[in-house]
């Protein structure tokens, strides 16, 4: 069997230009590579599309690096002629007529896209268990999560299927997962990838982002999907550099803080021993790391449920079973359509997120809670452009915890927003932020480096970030050697 | 005693090329469900745009009104199910309205009145609904169509000035050139609260909204049955309570449509889609010096030229016949032309069903007509004559008058001679005249014109009549 | 334990328009309750009064767009709809 999608972007684009590989062989590897996992990281594969597609570039000049690699994509992205479901019953069958942006912007580069990935139900969840089509497992031990709410495109990069995968992150949807699985995931500055054809769970917090197996594959992939959108207004003006190109700069000037907050006991000890070690690997380096507070970074949570959820409330009313989505069978008035095609549409935890989000801006409670909630998220905001000045970078664990088991979540309304402890203040201020690995715990499950930076400084990420993880050398393809 | 407090809100279609929030061409009018894109539908994943030309409009009609503009703007969301609303929420104006606290004036018998504009905001028209005997059919062309919302604040206290102030915005906005605000065709809609109170009480009654007046003659109807109906209760001392009416055509009556329950839960919050809109001081004031000329100041001009108010009203209201008639205002008399184009040439075109746009006239027989009436060349039943063949033919107007036989006699030896005789031939009309009696004159220019078969120039003719009378 | 009225929880049912079994509304009537002791904490946040609202984290931006786009054909305006004939989405009659 080939082994073509274990090598790095950078040697399969050698091999393409060179003729030695088409990108059929790469496309045929990875439907092979399907049939051998039981991952249940896919929803819809695109096979005849993508093969179709590969034979079609075989005449074409091989004129970028990403031309021909197979990407996958989270089932909440927007492709024409192929079903997108959100992992929810409510869109089993809904076929888009047009192209989210970031996959306009794929399919330009001839990348070939093979399938949508699973992930919890319009992106609510951190396990990857509430979708509709049944969990993702974790390829490091199938009895744990892969982390959610991107958990397909998580679990495809991570055990080699894709090299290149995206998700999605409005609390933390890239990076948790990234982190159980042991990827590179970038969150990019909200507003530095169009989210037009992105499914919209809480629109001020959504993003777009690149999944990848190292830091420079992550780049690329952001280089691509980058950019002013005319159909987003939402998106940023703001010039996309090239972002290889920061990587293995001199990192030695650099000022980077710790927030006291992210190194608490509330996150485990293995986590944090893991994210002191790098910090003092950076000390030598002459990097200075300081401790600091920020304020209001402890009301991330309570303004996450009023401003997520209020706003999945709204964005999810589209869901009626008139235009598109699921029908009820019987219904004898529009009252009855909507409320039985929902309540029959979406699942528990998507009802209950939108229950609350509907309680939350009903009567009294929008200008009590939700108006308050928008001046302190400016204030939060405030308060990280306070860090800004003094710092290039901000570090801290991804998370609180490694990949969990499947199934132990419990129902638990509140509970199972505390995941998102530290991924979600970076969402209320739209800043960029990614997650990189730096180590195992003792059941060998990865462990995730948070580096978040500047507004529009993912640059400053990927320096750190491609320094650290030249410098650690992890082997970090669960089914044997590391490659790429 | 009771006196009634009325407060109008009005919805405004814009013409503008494009929709408000999507790239959709704004014509709900065309084939059902043609003008339609992924944002009009709600489409899953899709993003609201921002019109550029509605902000503009929006902003022209918030100045036009004397508001104050909201510099630092945003949008809202409306949350509610419909089945003609496909995002399941409306994206219109909560907390930041385009403008807010302007003014128009009215006059009401005579008596001149500035009636606040509380807010003027921004929003989205829904699908348009057609309804069978058991279904629904929706047309999404409508879906995205820009709409300002005016709403006045609670200075109207009768039907009278109800009427006027739902004319002057109407005015207003066909000046701005924003709107066809036509009510009837929907493109302008009508929705009164009314409540009454004591007179000498602070305290406003529970006010009932009539919604959707198809007509400005129906709004004046509603709001009197309104004001009866309230009054009635209220002296049998019945509660009114908060309620939405709709006024029914044939009964003439308002009829009761919902209770409000516990008031809408709207759910409202700020549209995260589209970010904060800023509108600087200097485009403010270069749309404000771009404004055309409103119809307040075509009034105030009209009045010192001299002209009635039945011809201001009649070129006010429409439009294009005002700016035809604006073209010769300073080059002839200008109250016998606005007698022409208010009377017989709107009366031709009326009977017709043309607008002015539709007919040829130059503008050199317009100005000869206007002249030759004003030199008393041309009389205004030979006007009646000369005119439709002047818009139906190419003919010059010496051409027509000569063909019709409408020629004036301005010989002044011809017409001495025909009015001697007359003037022989009536010796008590003499005596009369010598007695100071005013009668005689018009007695005797009766008998010329008679005798001229209305050919006689009414000014020479009258001049020699005079100067034969004062040698007898 | 504290929970929230069921008539309440119905009220919220009906503003999101989800059928609600017998057994939810109990869920419910729990969970909103405790999401509204947490969301407390805003309530009492100390900032400083001058702040803007949020609304969406960009920046410096000219907002608007003005894009030519070809309308969809009405094979697509229908693809996903539950009912519709060849120039309408229909509905239940709406009463008004």
């Amino acid at each position: 069997m080939s082994k073509y999608l274990d090598l790095s972007i950078i040697d399969i684009n050698k091999k393409l230009k060179a003729k030695e590989i088409k990108p059929i062989d790469l496309i045929n590897e990875v439907f092979e590579r399907i049939g051998f996992n039981n991952l249940n990281a896919f929803i819809t594969l695109n096979k005849e599309e993508a093969i179709k597609q590969a034979l079609a570039l075989e005449n074409k000049e091989v004129d970028n690096l990403l031309f021909g690699i197979p990407i996958a994509i989270k089932d909440n992205i927007v492709t024409k002629n192929l079903k997108t479901t959100c992992a929810s019953h409510m869109l089993d069958n809904f076929i888009p007529v047009y192209d989210a942006t970031v996959v306009k912007k794929i399919k330009e580069k001839n990348m070939i896209i093979i399938g949508k990935t699973n992930m919890d139900e319009f992106a609510m969840g951190s396990t990857g268990e509430t979708s509709y089509y049944k969990p993702a497992v974790n390829p490091w031990n199938n009895k744990k999560v892969p982390g959610g709410s991107s958990s397909g495109s998580a679990a495809a990069v991570c055990s080699r299927i894709v090299p290149l995968a995206l998700g999605s992150d409005t609390g933390g949807s890239i990076r948790q997962p990234a982190s159980f699985c042991g990827l590179v995931g970038l969150k990019p500055t909200y507003g530095r990838v169009s989210r037009y054809g992105l499914i919209a769970f809480a629109s001020s917090l959504d993003q777009i982002g690149p999944m990848t197996r190292n830091v420079y594959e992550n780049a690329a992939l952001l280089n691509i999907i980058s950019g002013e959108d005319d159909n987003d207004l939402t998106s940023s003006s703001n010039k996309v550099p090239d972002f290889t190109s920061y990587m293995h700069q001199d990192i030695k000037d650099l000022k980077v803080a710790i927030p006291n907050y992210y190194m608490s006991d509330q996150i485990d000890k293995d986590v944090r021993d893991n994210v002191t070690k790098i910090a003092s690997m950076l000390t030598k380096q002459g990097v200075t790391i300081d401790y600091i507070d920020i304020d209001y970074l402890e009301y991330a949570i309570p303004l996450y449920q009023v401003i997520a959820l209020g706003e999945a409330s709204s964005n999810l009313a589209r869901f009626d079973g008139i235009r598109y989505g699921h029908v009820t069978d019987s219904f004898t008035n529009t009252e009855e359509l909507y409320q039985k095609s929902r309540a029959e549409g979406f699942g528990r935890e998507v009802k209950r997120r939108i229950m609350i989000g509907s309680y939350i801006l009903s009567g009294e409670n929008a200008d009590t809670y939700y108006d308050k909630a928008l001046k302190v998220r400016e204030a939060l905001t405030n308060s990280f452009k306070q860090v800004f000045t003094k710092y290039d970078l901000i570090i801290g664990p991804t998370n609180t915890n490694v990949a969990y088991d499947l199934g132990i979540k419990s129902d638990d309304a509140l509970k199972s927003f505390y995941d998102d402890l530290l991924t979600i203040p970076v969402n209320m201020a739209g800043l960029p932020a990614m997650s990189l690995p730096i180590g195992f715990n003792n059941e060998h499950l990865p462990i995730g480096l948070h580096i978040v930076g500047n507004y529009y400084d993912e640059g400053a990420i990927y320096k750190l970030a491609s320094y650290i993880e030249k410098e650690l050398d992890l082997s970090l393809n669960p089914g044997g050697d590391d490659l790429c | 005693m009771l006196v009634p407090t009325i407060g109008i809100e009005i919805h405004v279609e814009l013409k503008s090329k494009k929709k408000v929030f999507s790239p959709s061409i704004n014509n709900f009018n065309d084939d059902a469900n043609t003008n339609v894109d992924v944002i009009d539908m709600g489409y899953p994943g899709s993003l609201p745009l921002l019109n550029k030309e509605v902000v503009n409009m929006a902003l022209q009609a918030a100045l036009a009104f004397n508001c104050q503009i909201n510099q630092l703007m945003h949008f809202d969301r409306k949350n509610y199910f419909y089945p003609d609303l496909p995002k399941g929420y409306q994206i219109t104006q909560k907390d930041t309205p385009i403008g807010f606290d302007g003014y128009v004036e009215i006059e009401v018998d005579g008596l001149k009145k500035k009636i606040g504009i509380e807010r003027i905001h921004i929003e989205e028209d829904t699908c348009k609904s057609i309804h069978s005997n058991d279904k629904t059919y929706l047309n999404f062309n409508r879906a995205g169509v820009p709409l300002i919302e005016i709403v006045s604040k609670p200075e109207i206290t009768n039907e009278k000035e109800a009427v006027a102030y739902i004319e002057a915005i109407r005015e207003i906005l066909l000046y701005l050139g924003i709107s066809d605000v036509k009510i009837e065709e929907g493109s302008m809609r009508c929705d009164a609260n009314v409540s009454l109170k004591e007179e000498d009480s602070s305290v406003f009654g529970t006010k009932v909204e009539v919604k959707n007046i198809g007509s400005i003659s129906n709004v004046a109807l509603s709001i009197s049955y309104e004001i009866e109906r309230q009054k009635a209760l209220l002296m049998s001392n019945e509660t009114i309570y908060e309620q939405t009416r709709r006024f029914d055509d044939k009964t003439r009556q308002t009829i009761l449509m919902r209770t409000k329950e516990t008031g809408n839960d709207y759910r409202y919050f700020p549209e995260p889609d589209i970010p904060y809109v800023n509108i600087s001081e200097d485009h403010i004031s270069s749309v404000k010096n771009n404004l055309p000329v409103l119809p307040n100041e075509y009034r105030i001009e009209y009045q010192a030229l001299g002209l009635n108010n039945n011809y201001i009203k009649t070129l006010i209201g429409n439009i294009e016949l005002n700016s035809y008639y604006r073209k010769f205002i300073s080059k002839i008399n200008p109250i016998i032309c606005a007698n022409i184009i208010t009377g017989e040439l709107l009366s031709y075109l009326n009977k017709n069903k043309l607008t002015i746009k539709d007919i040829v006239l130059s503008d050199e027989e317009l100005i000869k007509l206007v002249n030759m009436i004003e030199e008393g060349t041309l009389s205004s039943k030979q006007l009646k004559e000369v005119l439709p063949i002047l818009l139906e033919t190419d003919d010059l107007l010496e051409d027509i008058l000569e063909k019709q036989g409408i020629k004036q006699i301005s010989n002044e030896t011809q017409l001495n001679g025909i009015i001697s005789k007359i003037v022989n031939a009536n010796p008590s009309s003499i005596k009369d005249y010598k007695e100071g009696k005013d009668r005689a004159i018009k007695y005797l220019m009766g008998q010329i014109m008679k005798e001229t078969k209305g050919q006689a120039n009414p000014k020479l003719a009258n001049d020699i009549l005079v100067a034969i009378l004062k040698e007898q | 334990m504290e929970k929230m009225s069921q008539e309440k929880v119905l009220h919220v049912a009906k503003l999101a328009k989800l059928e609600v079994k017998e057994e939810e509304i109990e869920k419910y009537s729990v969970q909103l309750y405790d999401i509204l002791s947490e969301i407390e904490k805003i309530v009492k946040v100390d900032i400083a009064p001058e702040l803007n609202i949020l609304i969406s984290p960009t920046f410096n931006h000219d907002c608007y767009r003005d894009i030519d786009k070809m309308p969809l054909s009405k094979e697509e305006v229908f693809k996903n709809a539950g009912s519709h004939d060849d120039d309408y989405i229909i509905v239940p009659k709406v009463i008004e």
